[in-house]
C-alpha cells in the first residue's frame, strides 16, 4: 500500500528524467518540440520496450520523421491514458469497498442483527454525530494528545538519532552498550508507564517519556541500520578518493543512512501516539487516551469510534507530512515499485 | 671512513636502492600474500616481483581467485602485503599507500546515489579542500571530457549503466592521479559499450599516459588497451608479455588486424598454460 503511493508520488517526475535520459542518446535538448519527443520516445522505450529496435533510439540513428514522431507521441498518449484509466479504477474500487463496509454496518445496527448496538457496536451515523456534538471536548483533548506525541517524537527520535550516529561512528560504544540497549528496547514499555505516573505524576511529561522510551530505541535501531546499510564499498572509494575518516562519515555513512532512517521515523511516528495514549488510558487528565476509557466504561460505542477515527486521521496526517519530506530528501532514490 | 658530504642523505641512511626503484612508476619487490582466516591460511599471491616503468599500461589477466585483484589492491594499500614491499612513485616521491594520488576504479559503479553526477565528479576535490567555484568548474570540464556534458544535474539513478560507469571514469580523473588502478572497470557493460568505452578511455589515457594498472579477465581486452600484459596463474606471475601496437590506436581496426589476431591467440595459449601450472622459462 504505502509502496505504491510512493511510486505515484514521483511518477510525475518520471517523464521528466526520462526525456533526459533520452536526450543523452543525442536527441538534442532544445525547442519545445524536440523535448516532447525526447520524452515520448523515453516513455515509448518504457511501454513498448519489444516491439522497438534499438536504433530508434540511439545516438546513430537520423532524426525520427514527422510520420514516426506523430505515431510515438499517440502511443504515448495511448499508454498514458490506459495508466490513468487503471488507477481511477482502482480508486473508485477502494470507495466503493469502505462504502459496503460502512453500510452493512449500519444496516446490522439499525435492523438489530447486532443486538444492543447502541450500547456495543455503535454505528456509523451515531459516530458522526457524536463528533460533532462533542467536537469542542474531542478537539480538545485531541490537542493534548497531539502535542504530547509530538514532543515525544520529536525528542525520542533526535536523541535516537544522535545515539545511532554515535553508536554507528564508535562501534566500541556500540558494543559495549548492546546488552544493555537489548534488554531496554525488549521491555514491554508500557508496562513501564506505571513507573512514569509515580516519577512525573500525572502530567504530559509523564505520557511523553512514555513516548520517548518507545521512539528512541525504534530510531536508535534504524538508525544504526541505516549506518550500517551503508555499502563499505562506498567508504573504500571515499576513503581512496582521499577523504578522511571524518569525512566518510558526514559524506558517505550519514546520507546513505538516511533511507532505512527514514522507515525508522515512519514507525516511531505510530508509536509515539501509540505511547501517549497507552500512558493517557492508565492515568490522565485530558487526552484522547482518557476519552477511550472514558467512553468504554460508559458503554458508548459511538464514542469509541469517534476516538479512534480522530487517531486514524491525526496518524494519517502525520505520515503523510514525513512523506513530504521523505520524498523530499530522498529524490535520488530508485522509484520504489 | 670519511662520508663525502655532498653525499645524498639516503645513501647515508644505507637503504641503497637501485636506479629502478628511484625512477617514477611502481614496484612489486619480491611480493607475497597470506589469506588468514581462523581456520586456514592460504597464499594468495607468491613472489611477485615487477616494475611498471611511469606511464606505462600493464594489463594484469588471469582466471578468477588468481590473485590479480589482490595485486591491484596492494598497490591501493587496501591489502598490506604480508613479505615484500610495494613502491608507487610520483615525482620521485615513494607514496604512502593507501594514497589519494592513486585513482582506482571498480567494475561495478560506486557513483554515490544521493550526489548528482557533478556534484560525485567533485567528491574527491572536495575532500581536498578545493574551493567551491574551482572544483565545479573541473568537475565540469571532466564530465565533458567523458562525454557526459548535460547530464550534470542528473542522479546516478537517472544514467544507463555506461553513463555511471563514465561517470566513475571522470571522478577518478577529475583528482588527477598519478596511477590508475582498474579492476575490470568496464565488464559490467553491454558489448558494444564496452567496445566504446574502451576507445575513449584510451584516447583520454592517451593524452597523458598515466601509469596505469589494469586488472582484466578479459583478454582482448588487455591486448586491446595495454602496453604489457602480465599472466597470471594461481597467486604467482606466469608470463609477462609485451604488446606492440602502435598508439594512437583504433580498436575497431585493430580488433580485426592479422597480428592482433595472432597475439591475441598467443596471450590465450599462455592463458591456458598458466591454468596448468605453466610459467615463462
Amino acid at each position: 500500500m504505502s509502496t505504491t503511493e510512493h511510486g505515484k508520488h514521483r511518477n510525475p517526475e518520471a517523464p521528466q528524467d526520462s526525456a533526459d535520459v533520452v536526450a543523452e542518446y543525442g536527441a538534442a535538448a532544445g525547442s519545445a518540440r524536440e523535448a516532447e519527443h525526447a520524452a515520448a520516445t523515453a516513455v515509448l522505450e518504457d511501454h513498448e520496450r519489444e516491439a522497438r529496435t534499438p536504433e530508434t533510439v540511439s545516438s546513430s540513428g537520423p532524426p525520427p520523421s514527422p510520420d514516426e514522431l506523430r505515431r510515438m507521441e499517440k502511443a504515448v498518449a495511448r499508454a498514458r491514458t490506459r495508466k490513468r484509466r487503471r488507477s481511477w479504477t482502482v480508486r473508485v474500487l477502494q470507495l466503493a469497498l469502505v462504502i459496503v463496509i460502512l453500510g452493512l454496518w449500519e444496516l446490522l445496527s439499525r435492523t438489530g442483527v447486532l443486538p444492543n448496538a447502541d450500547l456495543f457496536y455503535g454505528r456509523p451515523s451515531g459516530v458522526v454525530e457524536f463528533l460533532w456534538t462533542e467536537r469542542v471536548h474531542l478537539l480538545g483533548n485531541a490537542g493534548a494528545t497531539i502535542y504530547a506525541a509530538a514532543i515525544g517524537f520529536v525528542t525520542g527520535a533526535g536523541s535516537g538519532i544522535l545515539v545511532g550516529l554515535v553508536f554507528g561512528r564508535f562501534e566500541v560504544l556500540e558494543r559495549t552498550f548492546d546488552p544493555v540497549m537489548n534488554v531496554l528496547a525488549s521491555l514491554p514499555r508500557i508496562a513501564l508507564a506505571p513507573l512514569f505516573l509515580l516519577w512525573f505524576g500525572i502530567s504530559d511529561l509523564a505520557k511523553v517519556v512514555l513516548a520517548v522510551s518507545i521512539v528512541f530505541f525504534v530510531v536508535l535501531f534504524n538508525t544504526l541500520a541505516g549506518v550500517k546499510s551503508v555499502e563499505s564499498e562506498l567508504r573504500t572509494v571515499a576513503t581512496l578518493l582521499g577523504a578522511n575518516s571524518r569525512q566518510v562519515f558526514l559524506k558517505v555513512v550519514l546520507p546513505g543512512a538516511v533511507p532505512v532512517l527514514f522507515a525508522g521515523l515512519r514507525l516511531a511516528l505510530m508509536f509515539s501516539i501509540l505511547g501517549v495514549v497507552g500512558s493517557e488510558m492508565i492515568a490522565a487528565k485530558s487526552g484522547l487516551g482518557l476519552d477511550v476509557v472514558v467512553y468504554g466504561q460508559l458503554l458508548q460505542p459511538n464514542g469509541l469510534f469517534a476516538v479512534l477515527t480522530i487517531l486514524a486521521v491525526v496518524s494519517a496526517v502525520f505520515s503523510a507530512v514525513l512523506r513530504l519530506v521523505e520524498n523530499r530528501i530522498l529524490r535520488w532514490m530508485p522509484e520504489r515499485t | 671512513m670519511t662520508q663525502v658530504p655532498t653525499m645524498p642523505a639516503r645513501e647515508a641512511t644505507g637503504a641503497a636502492p637501485t636506479d629502478d626503484t628511484e625512477a617514477n612508476g611502481l614496484v612489486f619487490d619480491h611480493v607475497s600474500h597470506w589469506y588468514v582466516s581462523d581456520k586456514e591460511a592460504k597464499l594468495v599471491v607468491e613472489d611477485l616481483d615487477f616494475t611498471v616503468p611511469d606511464g606505462q599500461f600493464l594489463a594484469i589477466v588471469g582466471g578468477s581467485g588468481c590473485g590479480k585483484t589482490t595485486a591491484l589492491n596492494m598497490v591501493a594499500g587496501l591489502i598490506k602485503p604480508t613479505e615484500g614491499t610495494v613502491t608507487a612513485r610520483i615525482d620521485g616521491e615513494a607514496l604512502s599507500l593507501p594514497s589519494p594520488r592513486l585513482g582506482y576504479m571498480w567494475a561495478r559503479d560506486t557513483l554515490l546515489p544521493w550526489r548528482s553526477l557533478q556534484r560525485n565528479v567533485e567528491f574527491g576535490l572536495e575532500v581536498r579542500g578545493v574551493a567551491r567555484a574551482k572544483r565545479a568548474e573541473q568537475a565540469r570540464r571532466y564530465i565533458e571530457m567523458v562525454g557526459l556534458k548535460g547530464n550534470e544535474k542528473k542522479f546516478p539513478r537517472q544514467l544507463s549503466h555506461g553513463m555511471r560507469q563514465r561517470g566513475n571514469l571522470a571522478r577518478l580523473l577529475a583528482i588527477e592521479p598519478g596511477f590508475l588502478l582498474m579492476d575490470e572497470p568496464f565488464s559490467a557493460l553491454d558489448a558494444q559499450t564496452k567496445g566504446v568505452m574502451q576507445q575513449e578511455f584510451l584516447q583520454i589515457w592517451e593524452q597523458d599516459r598515466r601509469t596505469v594498472v589494469y586488472v582484466t579477465h578479459d583478454l582482448t581486452e588487455a591486448a586491446l588497451l595495454a602496453d604489457r600484459v602480465l599472466v597470471m596463474g594461481q597467486g604467482y606471475l606466469a608470463y609477462d608479455i609485451p604488446i606492440p601496437f602502435e598508439r594512437p590506436r583504433t580498436l575497431d581496426e585493430l580488433r580485426f588486424s592479422t597480428e592482433f589476431a595472432e597475439l591475441n591467440r598467443y596471450l590465450y595459449d599462455r592463458l591456458m598454460d598458466a591454468q596448468k601450472g605453466g610459467r615463462a622459462a
